[in-house]
């Protein structure tokens, strides 16, 4: 029929995409490691020799399923801010999510230089870390999320995140201020984002927040879609605006709270990929858009990922300069082009 | 008389419409007596500022009633959840859209969310009613563009459109020919018309158009700082209450055209 497009070719494609990209990104490396050998060890096969599997098993396999994770996630967390707010400027850390984490890793990091004593021991453990990121993260979201049911108007909302992340960056100078140039360097060191040092162990935590994020985002697509009509036109169609706007805001604080916390503040790809794919795929019907941007955002973090680690040499560069340097041109690109964004 | 109750499909009673702050009411029309009956086009004229909106959106439940009662169906208003309000009340905006990229089918199946399953999926049942929609607004041909690319006139039709896939027994349009012309605003009005003739939906309208709405509307309310006034143009007429809309040195109402006209200078 003439009104369903079909996008079934596009999926294909990304998702063979996606498929070969983590592959050839698993076997390459400092150290070489050939296409059948990749395969046989990831089917569980092993291989002849033993230090590939654990680099395979123990190192690349679970850097993959991070980038996959990171982007997929930053991506649907953006869409869905842009949606919400509807402001093509909107990223999941508008609400001040990557504030709110940024500013439980200072406390943690710098604040043991200060304090010194147990927070010292804490602060050298990526556990410790990651539970920091996530409390500042749910600490600033909690507070968005009391002022957003106090307040009708979603524009507000958008700028009492900002204010809060103006703050949380205030806080942090002042602690960076009395701090030493050791501490300083290790909270520079997360804030330049890190794919790579997820033991399996807190691999499967991250993939089980990531999952009951994903698992409250099927319950408002419905929503989603009705909201690009904006709020009043989706309320005289019977959705409860509260309540779908609560799920959204949790969803994205799920995500990116737990995204901040493992993978540090990656930047771009939130912001970024909702708009690549609004550009390819001409849409804005959240059924297509989502799947699509977790897809497309999985797909640019293992490139840029690949770009980090220069290959043929053995430096590896934060992540996070990466998808800036790479991404940025992409998008002004892309928009000088088509010379119009849409949410 | 005996009035058939059961053709009533919007009645309030003693309902003050107007705005709360902390310490304030502003009080902007109070009470308001109305009873409109099924399938008519009901259009709310008054001067800037007089209250038509907000009447709209006290109706529409986007803002609550100062006092009195409101009916739909002789429920109350209040005692309906978002989901069955939206299979009762149909709405079209003043307010732009956000721009994304919904095609004008996307749009107008949007009105079927009341309806459908939780991710959306359109039933044939769903389908067949937005073709329709599509159908008697005149917009079929425009269903596979983005709804971007609509001139003022079309992009109302459209919403229209996605207002009758709601399935609904009433309608409410605020200044549907807002931003139209001449041609463009007489087209709405036929719409509107037929509409109403052919699907006996109640549609109300709030208007600057006063005499295409004299002329089209079924039954009129008039909203004036003293008083509120409802009933037929020949009801109206007699009672000599056009005269009361407008103050009289500017625009006078010539009740053997049945019109405003333009008081000429003497």
């Amino acid at each position: 029929m003439i009104h369903s497009k079909s996008y079934t070719k596009q999926f294909i494609g990304l998702t063979l995409c996606l498929l070969i990209l983590s592959f050839v990104s698993i076997s390459i490396g400092s150290v070489s490691i050939p296409f059948h050998e990749v395969f046989d060890i990831i089917t569980g096969n092993g291989s002849s020799k033993s230090s590939w599997n654990l680099i395979v098993l123990n190192f690349r396999l679970p850097k993959a399923i991070t980038a996959i994770l990171v982007g997929s996630g930053l991506s649907i967390s953006g869409l869905l801010m842009q949606t919400l707010f509807r402001n093509p400027l909107a990223g999941p850390f508008v609400l001040g999510i990557s504030s709110g984490a940024s500013l439980g890793v200072a406390l943690l990091i710098l604040g043991a230089g200060i304090f010194g004593g147990i927070l010292f021991t804490l602060s050298l453990s990526s556990w410790a870390l990651a539970a920091a990121a996530s409390l500042g993260a749910a600490l600033v979201l909690s507070a968005v999320l009391i002022t957003a049911n106090k307040i009708r108007n979603t524009m507000s909302i958008l700028i009492i995140g900002l204010m809060f992340g103006t703050v949380t960056a205030a806080i942090i100078s002042v602690l960076t201020f009395f701090s030493d140039a050791q501490q300083i360097q290790q909270y520079i060191f997360w804030g330049f984002g890190s794919l790579g040092n997820l033991s399996w162990n807190e691999i499967s935590v991250f993939a089980a927040i990531f999952l009951i994020g994903i698992l409250c985002l099927l319950q408002v697509i419905k929503p989603l879609n009705s909201l690009l009509l904006g709020e009043n036109y989706a309320k005289s169609m019977g959705i409860n605006i509260k309540k779908s706007r609560n799920i959204i805001l949790i969803v994205t604080s799920l995500l990116a709270g737990v995204i901040t916390a493992f993978a540090g503040p990656i930047a771009f790809i939130g912001l970024a990929v909702p708009h690549i794919t609004k550009l390819v795929f001409k849409t804005s019907n959240h059924k297509i858009l989502i799947p699509a941007v977790a897809l497309l955002g999985s797909i640019i973090l293992i490139i840029c990922d690949f770009i980090a680690q220069l290959p043929m040499s053995e430096y590896t560069l934060p992540i996070n300069a990466i998808t800036s340097l790479f991404g940025a041109p992409v998008v002004i690109w892309l928009l000088v082009r088509k010379k119009k964004v849409y949410i | 008389m005996i009035e058939n109750q059961n053709n009533i499909v919007l009645k309030t009673e003693g309902l003050s419409i107007g705005y709360t702050s902390k310490k304030s009411q502003l009080i902007i029309q109070k009470d308001i007596n109305l009873s409109i009956k099924k399938g008519q086009l009901v259009a709310i004229l008054g001067k800037n500022g007089i209250g038509k909106s907000t009447l709209l959106k006290t109706l529409t439940r986007v803002q609550n009633p100062l006092s009195g009662d409101i009916y739909l169906n002789e429920k109350k208003l209040s005692s309906f959840d978002v989901k069955s309000f939206a299979k009762k009340v149909g709405i079209v905006l003043t307010e732009s859209l956000p721009e994304s990229q919904l095609t004008v089918f996307e749009l107008v199946a949007l009105g079927r969310q009341p309806y459908t399953n939780w991710v959306g999926k359109l039933q044939q049942e769903d389908i067949d009613k937005v073709l329709w929609a599509l159908e008697i607004t005149d917009t079929s041909d425009l269903s596979e563009k983005y709804f971007y690319e609509l001139s003022d006139g079309q992009l109302q039709r459209v919403l229209i459109a996605r207002a009758l896939t709601q399935d609904t027994e009433l309608i409410f349009l605020d200044e549907p020919t807002a931003h139209l012309d001449m041609h463009h605003t007489i087209k709405i009005f036929q719409l509107l018309k037929k509409l109403v003739n052919e699907t006996q939906k109640t549609i109300i309208i709030t208007s600057h158009q006063v005499n295409l709405a004299i002329q089209t509307a079924s039954q009129l309310v008039l909203l004036t700082e003293e008083e509120l006034f409802y009933g037929s143009k020949e009801q109206l007429i007699s009672k000599n209450i056009f005269s009361k809309l407008f103050p009289s040195e500017i625009v006078q109402f010539d009740s053997n055209l049945e019109q405003f006209i333009l008081r000429k200078k003497s």
